[in-house]
């Protein structure tokens, strides 16, 4: 007997959380579509200027989710939204690394022509650098590399991401800026690879 | 790094951060944990507070889902056309590819679909649309049809550019500096046309400029950023935009303040474009920077000069009038620039004929260069014919003293042909140096030389005095073109196959006559330079060349039993020396430099030259810069005292500004000894002297460019002086005269190469001896003041800025000292 999606996704959640790592595959495949909706109608609006927030893609395709699933309790959100944001961060990479791509094909100077120079401000991230900063970060310390990624790629709140993850707001609050912090050490390239 | 050493690095530096900044370094010291561990810990602090923000706005994921979108108006029919495939997106609204299947001509066009809905849109969209029809330009993308649908949608059919972004196109077919310059004539005159219609851009940038596989040019979007803004603006030329419809990278002043925009904004964002295109860089860093810090960038930073910032073989060609043209275009007031888009293009096709430009001060001398520029062919033929001459005239004499009779006199008018055609050669040559327009001619004099060398030594045969001469004038000219052109790497190898043929050429006559001193003096002279450049240049056989010159200058020691080549030799060891030392072998470079003190020391005073004693004084300066460095303070002390002696002794023999200038290198070279050793007062009475005698040389000629140069270096080392003493005061004082001299030179058509670096490590050191003065004098009423200018002066510096022509060593001595001053500033 086949099951909806809805059950489908919360089964392979509770599989995810309890420990079985090999559900995050078809977990992020049952996810994208949903995010790519949202995100198609977003743009189907017309807005300009109007830019999508990550946080707001994740909520709604969590809300859409759960609505296919009536009456029962749904209490995944938190797991929900860490799938959300791997989906979104590979989508961000995969996006980037095609850009690059493209721009390698067009020769490579045209990236020169537009380069701008790095501000004594806030610098623009390359998410192909932050993606690898991220699985190195992994090593180090696996729940501030998730910390960032729910910061950073769904968009959540400090206490957002505490009860994503399970944890207290303080504890958040310091694996993300000694995290964020050293990624951008390790972005502008002051660290030697360990 | 192990979890268990992050563990640590993050469990400090989250303490760390809990206490105020001033503390944190007094409580990591009470840690006990381990050097390198804190030493992370302080890098991180410094990276948090630098940029606190770092990553807190979550990802921009639109674009990202974008790619893989469908389209609902796929299909749709907007007027005679049908939508097929989306081509763009951008604020401005989306643009597709549409076909129309009734008629033949215009199949295919784009279709531009509006975005947004304003109070007076509609009204506006009536009216512009009129306006636009009437625009028909072979450089404007053609108005087709417009309309809205039942269900709202604005939407403008316009012809289907088929092109490439004009900044992708001009470097896809590698435009020359010339062609692109013609291009954005062409841009201009479509835009001119435009404005006399009365309608203006506003939204000029790469993305709305594509070219065509023609080279047509095609401004996309006229008129609709006019459309969509808010305000309730009638005529297309004086409307106010209340709503942000442009791109902040080629916004005017006026755009970015939300102010009156007109035609002069049109013109603002073309010299954008032209400094884009000239220089390969945009005018500013904008990316990154907070709205309110790009209406400040936009409004009150200088952009450098596109010369200051371009590829290195082109600024040159940069500097001057097109520095000039694109800093009128891009004044910050709009009554200031070119008072419309046709002047710009006027100055830009009278630079492209040698004409003067408006943009450029008149002067006599600059007037004069456009002359040569303008008649570069016929001031080069003119030189070329003279050589020429001088060659042909050489080479008849030659043939003339087959008859043996005739031999001493035609020997001797080729001496004077040739003293001549030579002089003429260097000496025109070095007028040339320094008009920024004569590469051409430069390039053309160097090669007519090579040529007129080349043919002599084809026939010289076996005439010895004849090959030694060409051995020097091949010497001479590898000079000139090694010096000359050394911005250009192919020149210092053209230099290098010049040195290498005044090599062989003196050892042929060397080996004829292994007895002969000429020879061997000729050949060391040119050894000695050949080594040079090939050390230079990393080359593999640089050692053997340099053993070689060393064996050269010994067998004429040996060989020189009267002592008449006691200079030559003294000199020789002064150039062994000196070769060890670039290959930082300074023991032995300090021998061969005692070496060729004694040798000097040797020679009686009244057979030296002016050139001898320069010489000696030389290899006095020589030795006392390997003896410093290793701390013999008391005897490099001394020997910059002898030196010293020896120039006083060399202005008294010749009182010209150039000899006299010289001895301020021995000066500040003192006074950085004295300074060394901690004895301030003698380094700054030695730089004031020094000072003294540049600043003279300044006033006496302004255009003297390395006399400016120098003098601000004097006063950059008698600011840093002032710091080591803690006064304040003079620090700035003498930081701001150094950085306004070199703000001076800026503006200079013949800045030298490395004045970008030395601007940019002056303007470093008057912000962080501001921040000094301000931590010195808490409650002056001008603290605030100073902060502000040190902040200015921190935003008009690059971490590249650094790079431009210093020593690559010195790199990252400018990037530490940058984030240093950043970081001060920033609390």
């Amino acid at each position: 007997m086949s099951s909806s999606p809805g059950e489908e996704l919360t089964r392979l959640l509770h599989e995810w959380s309890g420990g079985h790592s090999d559900a995050l595959p078809r977990l992020m495949e049952l996810v994208y579509p949903e995010l790519r909706r949202i995100a198609a109608r977003h743009l189907s609006r017309e807005r300009a200027g109007h830019t999508l927030q990550p946080t707001a893609l994740v909520s709604e395709a969590y809300m859409r989710l759960a609505q296919q699933q009536p009456g029962k309790q749904w209490n995944d959100r938190t797991h929900f939204f860490a799938v959300a944001a791997r989906v979104v961060r590979a989508v961000l990479v995969d996006h980037a690394r095609a850009r690059g791509a493209v721009k390698r094909g067009d020769g490579a100077v045209a990236v020169e022509l537009i380069e701008t120079h790095a501000s004594v401000a806030a610098r623009p991230v390359d998410l192909l650098d932050l993606d690898a900063a991220l699985v190195e970060l992994e090593a180090m310390n696996a729940e501030q590399s998730r910390i960032v990624e729910l910061r950073y790629f769904a968009g959540l709140s400090i206490d957002e991401t505490a009860e994503a993850l399970g944890t207290s707001p303080s504890t958040v609050k310091r694996g993300w800026l000694a995290a964020k912090t050293w990624i951008r050490r390790r972005l502008d390239g002051d660290l030697a690879v360990s | 790094m192990t979890p268990e050493r992050w563990e640590r690095v993050t469990g400090l530096f989250d303490a760390a951060c809990q206490l105020p900044t001033e503390s944190r370094e007094a409580w990591l010291l009470t840690t006990s944990e381990d050097a390198s561990l804190l030493t992370e810990v302080r890098a991180m602090l410094v990276s948090y507070d630098t940029d606190p923000e770092y990553l807190e706005q979550p990802a921009g994921v639109e674009l990202a889902f974008e790619d893989t979108v469908t389209d609902a108006l796929i299909g749709r029919r907007l007027g005679a056309y049908r939508l097929t495939r989306q081509i763009g997106r951008g604020g401005m609204g989306v643009v597709y590819e549409a076909e129309r299947d009734d008629q033949e001509f215009d199949r295919t066009a784009a279709v531009k679909i509006l975005p947004a809905w304003s109070a007076g849109f509609a009204e506006r969209f009536r009216t512009e649309r009129r306006v636009l029809a009437a625009l028909d330009h072979p450089g404007v993308a053609r108005l087709i049809d417009s309309g809205t649908s039942e269900d709202g949608i604005a939407w403008f059919v316009m012809e289907l550019v088929d092109g490439q972004p004009v900044t992708t196109w001009a470097i896809e077919h590698r435009l020359s500096l010339r062609d692109r310059v013609a291009l954005v004539e062409r841009i201009c005159d479509a835009v001119a046309y435009a404005h006399r219609h009365l309608v203006v851009h506003r939204d000029l940038k790469p993305a709305n400029i594509l070219v065509n596989a023609d080279g047509q040019p095609k401004l996309l979007d006229f008129g609709i950023a006019t459309l969509l803004s808010e305000e309730d603006g009638r005529s297309a030329g004086t409307t106010r935009t209340g709503h942000q419809s442009f791109t902040p990278e080629f916004a005017s002043p006026e755009q970015v303040r939300g102010e009156r925009v007109t035609t002069a904004s049109d013109v603002y964002s073309l010299g954008v474009l032209l400094y884009l295109l000239l220089s390969g860089r945009h005018p500013y860093a904008l990316q990154g920077l907070s709205p309110l810090d790009v209406m400040r960038t936009v409004c009150e930073v200088d952009p450098p000069p596109p010369s200051g910032v371009a590829p290195a073989d082109e600024r040159r060609l940069l500097a001057g009038d097109l520095d000039a043209v694109v800093g009128k275009a891009l004044r910050k007031a709009p009554d200031e620039r070119y008072a419309s888009v046709a002047e710009l293009a006027a100055d830009l096709r009278a630079w492209r004929s040698g004409y003067p430009v408006v943009a450029a001060p008149a002067s006599f001398g600059y007037h004069a260069r456009r002359f040569i520029r303008r008649n570069r062919k016929a001031v080069a033929a003119a030189l070329a014919l003279v050589t020429a001459l001088a060659g042909g005239g050489a080479a008849t004499a030659w043939q003339a003293r087959i008859a043996q009779a005739e031999r001493d006199k035609a020997q001797n008018r080729f001496r004077q042909v040739q003293e001549f055609s030579r002089s003429l050669l260097f000496e025109v040559h070095d007028a040339l140096v320094s008009l920024p327009g004569a590469t051409e001619a430069r390039r053309l004099l160097l090669d007519r030389a090579v040529q007129f060398l080349d043919g002599l030594a084809a026939d010289a045969g076996n005439d010895h005095a004849l090959k030694l001469e060409l051995s020097s004038g091949y010497h001479q000219l590898a000079n000139v073109q090694g010096n000359a052109l050394s911005e250009n790497v192919g020149d210092s190898a053209a230099s290098i196959v010049s040195l290498e043929k005044s090599m062989r050429l003196a050892e042929d006559v060397r080996a004829a006559q292994p007895d002969a001193i000429a020879p061997l003096v000729r050949a060391l002279r040119t050894a000695v330079d050949l080594a040079a450049a090939r050390t230079a240049r990393g080359d593999a056989d640089a050692l053997a060349w340099q053993a070689r010159h060393a064996s050269l200058v010994r067998q004429l020691q040996q060989r020189d039993t009267t002592g008449a080549s006691a200079l030559v030799v003294a000199k020789g060891y002064s150039d062994i020396g000196w070769l060890h030392v670039k290959n930082e072998a300074f023991a032995a470079g300090e021998e061969a430099y005692r070496e060729a003190l004694r040798q000097f020391e040797r020679v009686p005073r009244e057979r030296r030259t002016l050139l001898d004693i320069r010489d000696h004084s030389y290899a006095l300066k020589r030795l006392g810069a390997v003896l410093v460095p290793l701390g013999r303070f008391d005897e490099g002390e001394r020997r910059y005292r002898e030196a010293l002696a020896l120039d006083q002794e060399a202005l008294r023999l010749d009182d010209r500004p150039q000899t006299r200038y010289d001895i301020t290198f021995t000066l500040s070279d003192l006074a950085l000894v004295q300074s060394r050793r901690g004895l301030w007062t003698d380094a700054v009475a030695l730089w004031n002297q020094a000072l003294t005698i540049r600043k003279a040389a300044m006033a006496a000629d302004p255009r003297d460019v390395r006399a400016v140069n120098g003098t601000a270096t004097l006063y950059g080392r008698l600011g840093g002086a002032a710091r080591a003493a803690k006064d304040v005061t003079t620090t700035v004082a003498r930081y701001r005269d150094e950085l306004q001299l070199r703000d001076e030179l800026r503006t200079r058509i013949d800045d030298l190469p490395g004045n970008r670096a030395d601007r940019a490590w002056a303007a470093l050191r008057l912000a962080e001896g501001l921040s000094d003065r301000a931590a010195a004098e808490p409650r002056n009423p001008a603290r605030a003041a100073w902060l502000a200018e040190a902040r200015r002066l921190l935003n008009g510096v690059r971490r590249s800025d650094g790079k431009a022509s210093v020593p690559a060593g010195s790199e990252p001595g400018f990037l530490a000292m940058y984030d240093l001053v950043v970081t001060r500033l920033a609390r």
